[in-house]
């Protein structure tokens, strides 16, 4: 968990525009790990409610026949910020928020980066 | 406007006018013949009572379109001579032979005419850059995408001096550009996709290029590389035509940009 820990600091570091992020186990609902530049925005208090957000979203590509785990990541666009929801394989997922005037593009493409390295810390 | 201008009795204009003196001091004016198509149509007030004629503004909006024509032609090919315009208004001067042209005529043997062959301007072949930026995949193991991103940017620049760049993932969402056209990158998002497609019927070949060529002979380039993050695709608008050694550099440099380890 440490490792983890530390990669999402590199990871806060690294994304432009960046707010916050966190890594959360979607079954329980509970964050593995986070980090965030704004106080006030605490991303693992709302880690469970993500896990849902998730979990609906498998459902639905299930009824439509797409798939339930076919989900690469998920956008919400929010009045302030940007949240990009990305699937660590199918236990885990990768939050990450970004003001509205950060690079969405990017964003998903250093999320991409992150990926093999977040996984082999939660395998530890 | 015009819906008024329909109502107004042009006879009992052309009477009031004719109390008032106007039409005399007109008839005094301007030679027929130098009117325009109205005179030559012969359509004036006095044989078409109830039209108001709008042929010369006609005319001129096409004469203006012709030139302007010409005048892209010759921004294109700037050693191409400007042409003459052919118009009705030409002055005699112009269309008769000049001095010096009937005094070669009379002296010498009638000669058959010369064919010119236009020189074409020169393709300019844009280096490489020889010493490749060492912040694109740097030693030390910083591997943060931006900065790398950023700099392979400035590489390809450098290399083509081009006027817009743009580097942009599979769904066409923009990770880094400058200069570029938001309307271009989306044109280029769906030609990526019609790449794709392409591909998928015509079997497997790999990476491909797009050209499109724009207007003031700009090319839009987008090469398209599969990268360790997935498939990304570099734009760039060029007016000089890089060569195909460049562009293969560019689309062999794109996944080591991406790569995770020092190369």
């Amino acid at each position: 968990m440490h490792q983890i820990q530390e990669e999402l600091e590199k990871f806060r570091d690294e994304v432009p525009d960046f707010v916050s992020t966190d890594m959360v186990n979607v079954e329980s609902g509970l964050s593995i790990g986070g980090a965030t530049i704004d106080p006030e925005f605490d991303p693992s208090v709302a880690s469970a409610c993500y896990a849902e957000v998730v979990k609906m979203n498998r459902q639905a590509l299930d009824l439509l026949g797409l798939g339930a785990n076919s989900t690469e990541d998920i956008l919400i666009t929010t009045a302030k910020v940007n949240i990009l929801i990305r699937m660590l394989g199918a236990e885990y997922c990768h939050v990450l928020a970004i003001t509205r005037k950060g690079n969405l593009g990017l964003a998903r493409a250093i999320m991409k980066k992150y990926e093999k390295v977040l996984l082999s810390g939660v395998a530890e | 406007m015009s819906r008024y201008l329909s109502l107004i009795d042009t006879g009992a204009l052309s009477s009031a006018l004719d109390r008032a003196g106007v039409l005399e001091k007109s008839a005094g004016g301007p030679d027929r013949s130098t009117r325009g198509a109205a005179s030559n149509a012969g359509a004036s007030a006095g044989t078409m009572p109830g039209h108001l004629y709008v042929g010369p503004r006609i005319s001129n909006y096409l004469l203006d379109s012709r030139s302007a024509r010409a005048e892209r032609r010759r921004r294109r090919n700037p050693a191409e001579p400007p042409q003459v315009e052919s118009s009705g208004t030409q002055s005699s001067e112009a269309l008769a032979p000049s001095a010096e042209d009937s005094s070669s005529v009379a002296a010498g043997p009638p000669t058959t005419p010369s064919v010119t062959v236009k020189a074409q301007p020169p393709v300019r072949t844009l280096e490489i850059p020889a010493i490749f930026d060492e912040r694109i995949a740097p030693a030390d193991g910083d591997f943060r995408l931006d900065r790398r991103l950023q700099a392979y940017m400035d590489w390809v620049e450098a290399g083509t001096q081009c006027r817009g760049i743009f580097i942009v993932d599979e769904e066409g969402l923009v990770l880094m550009e400058k200069g570029a056209d938001p309307n271009l990158i989306a044109l280029s998002a769906y030609f990526l996709n019609l790449q794709d497609r392409i591909r998928g019927s015509f079997g497997p070949f790999s990476e491909g290029t797009i050209a499109i060529d724009l207007e003031e002979d700009l090319v839009l380039y987008v090469i398209q590389a599969e990268t360790p993050l997935g498939l990304h695709a570099l734009g760039f608008i060029v007016g000089d035509l890089p060569d195909r050694k460049m562009i293969q550099k560019f689309r062999e440099i794109l996944p080591v940009v991406f790569s995770l380890q020092a190369a």
